[in-house]
């Protein structure tokens, strides 16, 4: 039977696409094939000798030099066929799939694969560049420094990071290997007690880095180091009903009022207009009322404690950033948003410390002696209202250069200023 | 032949399901940027007689007297605006030596004002005609103690509707200032209610800022359903702040960070968009508040351009 005979359309259209499939497999291996690694060791024969590690690369072991590289020509450095996390990623294809299903580990966002790894081969297991946890301490200095403390979680001490630890993507905050609380609990129960009472039953479903350093501490009981005084004192009593065994714990009064009760101080924050997070946990959403490993009590360093619900505004600075290639407000760089705003109350909208002016002045002393008139020296006639610094500069994001609206050699003085 | 005429057929479906794949495409592009059409009647930072706004933190409209109330928290005062003459304009100003940092106003069918003040931390009930100034609210009702009003609304029959942040709740009040019942947390992960607002069927529509999503619960305060999230899909919003609901039920959500209004309809599907960032009139940046008027006309709260707009819908403009 001819082909032109096979008047079945069904069957022509099965056979071409696997006709045309084996072709191409043949002729993909064909090309993979036709230049060996002997052609790019001739010239590059110190490499050869380099490669002969204990961990080697699957390509490279298959001398399939071309799966990363182009022999002739690349628009990326060592002739990489494509930005080298891609060319990781298009055969580390689960790993690629992971990245949007947790947290990810930032060298992978914004650093290459290669900072870890060797792509060719290594003295150490899964190509790293180095022993796996020293590697880790090599880029995480501040809990480096942690191995000085005087108690140390045993983990730490024998710095088997990747014991709690995922290398890249984790369901977990922190890259942990699971719950943060079964993490613990798997190798030891909670020793919490209150007065003799085991507050074990309480605690089970407790996120233990709360009042507990994961890694080390100067404190005994591995605290936090900055702690609420009648935590420290172990008064429960300060602020918790009576502890009895196996009844839930209470609270002698609900949220903020018990916190004022003691810091009648701030309670002048409640009249003014804009009150920050004004629900019933309050001062618990941003602060630790137990121990915690910042200043203030808060849960997180100041920046990550912004961004868990101003996840937007980071998103929108980094676009800024990475379109405008940096910016200098170091307030946004350093993530010290209380620079600006203050966390807990204000009369000024978006919680500013002072006018649009007042709080760019505290640091452009030098920019605000030579500036465009403002305040009510100039009314923008677009919306009749004062000139501040804000109106022609975005606090987080800008488009432009200098974080300006518009673009200063065209369009932003024209904005108001505009020939009749 | 028969060769070259399944090849040419074959040749041919391919081009009709991409012609089809476009049309669809550049449809659904289309519809992605649709704008729900309404038309700026007027913009303004100050009137005559009422002088300059002033960080102006709630709207309401009055249906039982046809006019916009404006809490001026700035300015320590409440105005009025209505229509006149064939124009939107200011109406009076109503202010007390008490008041002190009004955050939220409604005014009941009866000329009584109702008013959170940030100065007095309570609700405070003004007599329009009298100027009788009285605290309310501040017990007779379940965890008084731990209330902590940021925001009110009305129905047609002057039940009162406090966002209450202390507790997580909303309270529901009859026309006498009476308890009648409260809307509980929905669920554990619950963050707090930031708005609400009525149907005119009597359904009770609250936000919850932080998640982004919108509440629809019947008049007995069951929940009825929940949509919408935070994020930058088509209907969710990134930083909603306060929502409203028209005759129709459709749901504006505003979105204070994207400098626009997510509008919805009853069941959460997305229905369109208004505004856009920028400062001449009809445009917005970080708006704070929006009411929609019993004729569809739509206020907004234009905070950093310190500015009031009203829109109504394009079709009436045209006429």
């Amino acid at each position: 039977m001819k082909w032109r005979d096979v008047n079945n359309m069904r069957v022509k259209f099965a056979i071409l696409p696997l006709l045309a499939f084996f072709v191409w497999t043949l002729t993909g291996e064909a090309l993979a094939a036709r230049p060996s690694a002997d052609t790019c060791y001739s010239c590059h024969s110190q490499l050869k000798k380099q490669f002969a590690q204990k961990t080697i690369h699957d390509p490279v072991g298959k001398g399939q030099c071309m799966a990363c590289h182009n022999p002739h020509a690349a628009n990326q450095d060592k002739f990489l066929k494509d930005e080298i996390n891609k060319v990781c990623y298009s055969c580390h294809k689960g790993l690629a799939q992971e990245l949007g299903r947790g947290y990810v580990h930032s060298v992978l966002l914004h650093d290459k694969c290669t900072r870890c790894h060797n792509p060719h081969a290594s003295a150490h297991s899964n190509l790293l560049a180095k022993e796996a946890n020293s590697l880790c301490l090599d880029c995480h200095e501040g809990v480096k420094k942690q191995l000085t403390f005087s108690y140390l979680i045993p983990p730490f001490r024998e710095k088997k990071c990747l014991s709690c630890h995922q290398p890249h993507v984790s369901k977990e905050e922190g890259l942990v290997r699971k719950n943060i609380n079964r993490l613990c609990q798997d190798c030891h129960g909670i020793k919490c007690k209150s007065k003799g009472i085991s507050l074990a039953f309480a605690l089970q479903n407790a996120d233990c880095t709360n009042c507990h350093n994961p890694h080390a501490s100067n404190k005994k009981g591995v605290f936090n180091p900055i702690a609420h005084q009648s935590f420290v004192d172990q008064k429960c009593e300060a602020c918790h009903d009576t502890i009895v065994a196996n009844k839930p714990l209470t609270t002698k009064l609900t949220g903020r009022t018990l916190c004022l009760d003691c810091h009648g101080n701030k309670k002048d924050m409640l009249s003014k207009i804009y009150v920050h997070a004004g629900g019933s946990k309050a001062c618990t959403t941003c602060h630790n009322p137990h121990a915690s490993q910042d200043k203030g009590l808060i849960w997180k360093k100041e920046k990550w404690l912004c961004i868990s619900c101003h996840a937007d505004t980071d998103r929108r600075e980094k676009a800024s950033i990475e379109k405008q290639k940096g910016i200098r407000c170091t307030a946004i760089i350093e993530g010290k948003c209380s620079h600006c705003h203050d966390p807990h109350a204000a009369n000024m909208p978006r919680y500013f410390k002072g006018d649009g002016v007042d709080i760019c002045v505290s640091c452009h002393k030098r920019e605000h002696s030579l500036s465009h008139p403002l305040r009510e020296k100039s009314i923008d006639p677009r919306t009749n209202q004062p000139t501040y610094c804000t109106t022609c500069h975005g606090m987080h994001t800008a488009e432009n250069k200098f974080m300006l609206y518009f673009d200063r050699k065209k369009e932003l003085c024209i904005e108001c200023h505009k020939r009749d | 032949m028969a060769l070259m005429s399944g090849r040419i057929r074959l040749l041919l479906i391919v081009l009709v399901l991409c012609s089809i794949m476009s049309v669809l495409f550049a449809l659904d592009l289309c519809f992605a940027q649709q704008k729900t059409p309404f038309a700026l009647q007027v913009g303004f930072t100050q009137m005559e007689g009422m002088g300059k706004l002033k960080q102006i933190q709630d709207l309401f409209w009055s249906p039982a007297k046809n006019r916009l109330l404006v809490t001026d928290t700035g300015n320590n005062r409440l105005l009025f605006f209505g229509d006149s003459e064939g124009k939107f304009r200011f109406l009076s100003e109503f202010k007390s030596d008490k008041m002190a940092l009004p955050i939220s106003a409604v005014e009941t069918g009866r000329g009584t004002i109702i008013v959170i003040e940030r100065g007095a931390q309570g609700i405070i009930s003004y007599n329009t005609e009298t100027g009788e100034r009285r605290g309310v609210l501040a017990d007779g009702f379940p965890d008084a103690s731990s209330f902590w009003p940021t925001c009110l609304a009305l129905d047609d029959k002057d039940n009162l509707y406090v966002v209450d942040q202390g507790n997580q709740r909303i309270y529901i009040f009859d026309g006498n200032l009476t308890y009648k019942l409260h809307i509980n947390p929905p669920e554990p992960r619950f963050t707090g209610f930031s708005a609400v607002a009525v149907a005119k069927d009597g359904n009770i529509v609250a936000l919850e800022a932080r998640r982004g999503i919108v509440y629809l619960f019947d008049n007995e305060g069951k929940i009825i359903r929940q949509f919408s999230k935070r994020g930058d899909l088509r209907g969710e919003t990134e930083f909603p702040v306060d929502i409203a609901v028209d005759g129709q039920g459709r749901i504006y959500v505003l979105d204070s960070h994207r400098h626009q209004i997510v509008l919805l309809d009853r069941n959460g599907n997305w229905q369109g968009e208004i505004g856009e960032k920028g400062w001449k009139e009809g445009k917005f940046i970080f708006p704070c508040r929006v009411e929609v008027a019993s004729d569809y006309r739509l206020f907004i709260v234009d905070a950093d351009n310190n500015r009031l707009q009203v829109f109504i819908p394009a079709g009436r403009a045209e006429q």
